[in-house]
Order: C-alpha cells, then sequence, then structure tokens
C-alpha cells in the first residue's frame, strides 16, 4: 500500500510541474533538434578591400564588379590630390554553384587580362557538425597585353602569363568581426632580374568590424617574405577601407598604397609608401544580379 | 486492489500521450508586398505540437530556414533584419479556446490565442485557424498579419519602398499523433 502511495503521490506532484509550464514542457519536445547551422555573411562582399574574401557569390548569381584608384595623393593640388589620374579594373564573378566562383576581368594597370577559380572547401558552422573556420582555395591567372617596347629583344607570350595560389582561412568570431589570413603563392614567368625569385610567397592578413548593419570598417595586409624581389624596391600592401551596403550594391571605399587592382599584381608590385603620401583613394562598387 | 489502481495510473498517463501530435516540416510562408518588390519567403522545416487533453499549441521555428527567391535577400534578411544569429528562433505559445470536435471531418474554424515571440519581443496573438482531422492526424492551416514595427526591425529610409510596413504570414501543419 506505501508504494502505491508514494507512486500516487509522485504522479500527481510531476503532474503538477507538468501543468505549471505545460507550454513550455510541450516546446522542450523540440530542444533537441540539431541542426547545422552554416555561418553566413562572414563579409560583406566577395572582396575584402583589394583581395578575395572568403565570400562566395550564391549559385547563378553575377557580380559586377568595378574597382577604381586615383591616383597618388602626395601628387599635390595640380594633380587635385591624385583625382586627375585613374586605374581601374572591371570584372565579372560567376557562381557555377555556391561553392565554385569564375572570375574574369580587365585591368587598366599593365593593360592585364585576369581570371580566377574560387572553391569554398570547408564552411564554418555549429549544430551538429562543428567546423570553426571557413576556408577557400583560390587559383588565378592573368595575361598582360601591354605592347613590347623592345621587340629585337625576342618576347614570348609565356613571358605575359602569371599564376596565383592563394588560401582563404577565415572565422567569424563575433556577428560584427571577422578575420581572414591568406597564404600566397605567386608565380611570374618573367622577372626583371636572375636575382628575382619567380615563384614568390606572401602571408597576408585582414578583417572587418560592423559598426552598424550596413557600415564597417575593413583592413588588409599583405607580408612579402624578403629576398624575393630584389632589383627593385617594393613594399607590403596595406588597405584601409569601409564597406556600405545599400541592398543590392555594396560599396566599398578605401585608402591603399597598391596601384594595383588585381591580387596578382599587388601583392608582389606595391611601390606606394604611406609614409610618404604615396597612396592612392580607391572604391570598389559591386553589383549582385539573379540571373535565376 | 494495488494492481488495478496502478493499471489505472498507467492507462491515465498514457492516454495524456496519446493525445499529442507533433510535425517538424510544417510550412510557414511570408510575404511582404510593396510598390517596388514582392519579398517571399517560405519555411518547410518549421516544428509544431498539439496537446490536446491541455489544448496547447506551440511552433518553433529556424529563423534561417526561410528560403527566398534571391540569395541576396536571405542574406540580408537574416544578417539586417532578424540578427538571426543574435535571435535564432520565433517561437508561438497558444491554446485553442474551443476544443476541435476530434469525430468530425469538416474543415472547423477554431479560435487560437496565444503569444509570438520574435527577435525576444513578445506579442500577443489572436487568431481563427481551420482545423482538419483526417485520421490520426490534425491539418491546420491559416494567415495572420505581422507588423514589422512591433518587433523593432529598423528599415532603413533608403529601402523602405521595397518592404511594406505590415508582412502577411501563412501557415499549414499537419501534425501527426505521436
Amino acid at each position: 500500500m506505501k508504494t502505491v502511495l508514494s507512486l500516487t503521490l509522485l504522479a500527481l506532484s510531476s503532474f503538477g510541474v507538468y501543468a505549471q509550464n505545460e507550454e513550455d514542457d510541450l516546446m522542450g519536445m523540440f530542444d533537441n533538434e540539431e541542426v547545422t547551422n552554416y555561418t553566413s555573411a562572414t563579409f560583406k562582399t566577395t572582396r575584402l578591400a583589394l583581395g578575395y574574401s572568403v565570400e562566395n557569390p550564391a549559385k547563378q548569381d553575377l557580380i559586377f564588379l568595378i574597382s577604381h584608384h586615383f591616383g597618388a595623393v602626395n601628387t599635390g593640388a595640380y594633380e587635385m590630390f591624385g583625382l586627375d589620374q585613374a586605374t581601374i579594373r572591371i570584372g565579372f564573378e560567376y557562381g557555377i554553384t555556391g561553392r565554385l566562383t569564375a572570375g574574369i576581368g580587365r585591368s587598366s594597370y599593365n593593360k592585364t587580362y585576369d581570371s580566377y577559380l574560387k572553391y569554398k572547401l570547408l564552411r564554418q558552422s555549429t549544430g551538429s557538425s562543428n567546423m570553426p573556420v571557413t576556408v577557400n582555395l583560390v587559383t588565378g591567372i592573368n595575361y598582360i597585353t601591354l605592347r613590347n617596347d623592345y621587340p629585337e629583344q625576342g618576347y614570348y607570350t609565356s613571358n605575359r602569363i602569371n599564376y596565383l595560389f592563394q588560401v582563404l582561412i577565415a572565422r567569424k568570431f563575433t556577428k560584427n568581426f571577422s578575420a581572414q589570413i591568406m597564404p600566397s603563392l605567386i608565380h611570374n614567368n618573367l622577372v626583371p632580374t636572375a636575382k628575382d625569385k619567380n615563384d614568390k610567397f606572401a602571408l597576408g592578413i585582414g578583417g572587418r568590424y560592423k559598426v552598424s548593419n550596413r557600415i564597417s570598417v575593413n583592413a588588409e595586409y599583405h607580408y612579402l617574405f624578403p629576398n624575393q624581389v630584389v632589383s627593385y624596391e617594393i613594399k607590403n600592401s596595406l588597405t584601409l577601407g569601409m564597406d556600405i551596403e545599400t541592398g543590392g550594391h555594396v560599396f566599398q571605399l578605401f585608402f591603399t598604397n597598391s596601384v594595383q587592382l588585381n591580387p596578382l599584381d599587388f601583392i608582389t608590385n606595391t611601390t606606394g609608401d604611406w609614409t610618404s603620401g604615396n597612396f592612392f583613394f580607391g572604391f570598389n562598387v559591386t553589383r549582385t544580379f539573379t540571373l535565376r | 486492489m494495488n494492481k488495478i489502481f496502478l493499471f489505472i495510473l498507467i492507462t491515465f498517463s498514457l492516454s495524456i500521450s496519446a493525445q499529442k501530435y507533433v510535425t517538424k516540416s510544417g510550412m510557414v510562408k511570408f510575404s511582404s508586398d510593396a510598390p517596388l518588390e514582392k519579398i517571399e519567403a517560405t519555411n518547410n522545416n518549421v516544428m509544431s505540437a498539439i496537446d490536446l487533453s491541455k489544448q496547447n499549441v506551440v511552433v518553433k521555428i529556424l529563423v534561417k530556414s526561410f528560403r527566398f527567391e534571391k540569395a541576396l535577400m536571405e542574406e540580408h534578411f537574416n544578417e539586417n533584419y532578424m540578427e538571426s544569429d543574435e535571435f535564432p528562433n520565433s517561437t508561438f505559445k497558444g491554446k485553442f479556446i474551443d476544443a476541435p470536435d476530434m469525430n468530425s471531418n469538416d474543415i472547423q474554424k477554431i479560435k487560437i490565442e496565444g503569444k509570438i515571440v520574435m527577435r525576444s519581443i513578445s506579442k500577443p496573438l489572436v487568431i481563427i485557424v481551420d482545423v482538419k482531422i483526417e485520421g490520426d492526424a490534425i491539418k491546420i492551416d491559416g494567415k495572420f498579419d505581422v507588423k514589422i514595427d512591433d518587433f523593432s526591425i529598423g528599415i532603413p529610409s533608403a529601402v523602405s519602398g521595397k518592404i511594406s510596413e505590415n508582412l502577411e504570414v501563412f501557415f499549414k501543419f499537419n501534425l501527426k499523433a505521436l
């Protein structure tokens, strides 16, 4: 009899608890629903500032990207502090799948055509599958079409071609702060002297901090390991900028000491110097078109 | 005597659990019909449960599971409007005011009263839903309006012409007996 009494009491008391927040209890059925939560929007667009970010366009989205630099700020009032000069790149990026991107572009610097593939190898996620970082692989090739001023020296088509291999590793630490590191290997078929290396290694680091839902400040720095470019003076590329998002457009405004607009060019060829005012104002404008 | 009592106790608790209905693939769709742009998104993984003995209804929505026509819209929805990293779920907890007639095959109009929670802001909601009993399943569908203002979702003036102030929400659940 004692057991029955205690059982009844137990049943009644648990019933009482149940009645108190029965709706929460019903909701509790779904507490263990584990889904993989993929991190989205680590960066606002496919460029950190000058270089690639881990963002890919969605499947069958086309991004039209105009990048533009003015001249050096220290050219003075005569050149309107650089505004009279311009370097421009016009490019398209297309999402073959959500993880594989193909891009093409044309830069006024050295009259260069470039193309690249970007593949999202890993996606940062929490929940039923945990991954701390997003990783993209980038491979690019460019072709310089600037006229050969010394035809008597002989000039091979291969001399005009350069290659880029890059790994982008990024993590969205908080909803506002994301960081990315990017080891790069650049192969130049033609270098100025025999002492200059054809294969050049660099390590980039960058990040963004969102100051509001639609505005972020960005920074990007590429360290070129020493003794690879020796025949002329080289600087590491440093870019400071901000992203402004307005619906289908993202505007990226920045100051940089790189005159080139293509990662394949600026990582190994930056000559601008922040300390002497030899840096440039520039911007990217991206527009996304959904082709589906 | 003891055994009979225990038996009654067990049947009683069993009968409670038998009155629970649940789904994990409910549909919730919303649309914003602004003059410049029609925005529509569908979520086919909505969780819902009903406890008939208490006439309770709960709904749980993973905000990130809404699918839009344009990927960019989806990103902006999660990043800028719903801030779904911070507020991953929206919920509804409510009660049937009248119990549905389990023996009827007709569509029954039943009033539900409860609270909707979005972005941790709670608002009362009273709606009349269509309920249809099909074997051991309960089908519920209906619609209601959500005022964006009520949930402190900031819409910048630059896009205010593209998003209407009221969202029309449609839902359809097919809950199976547990």
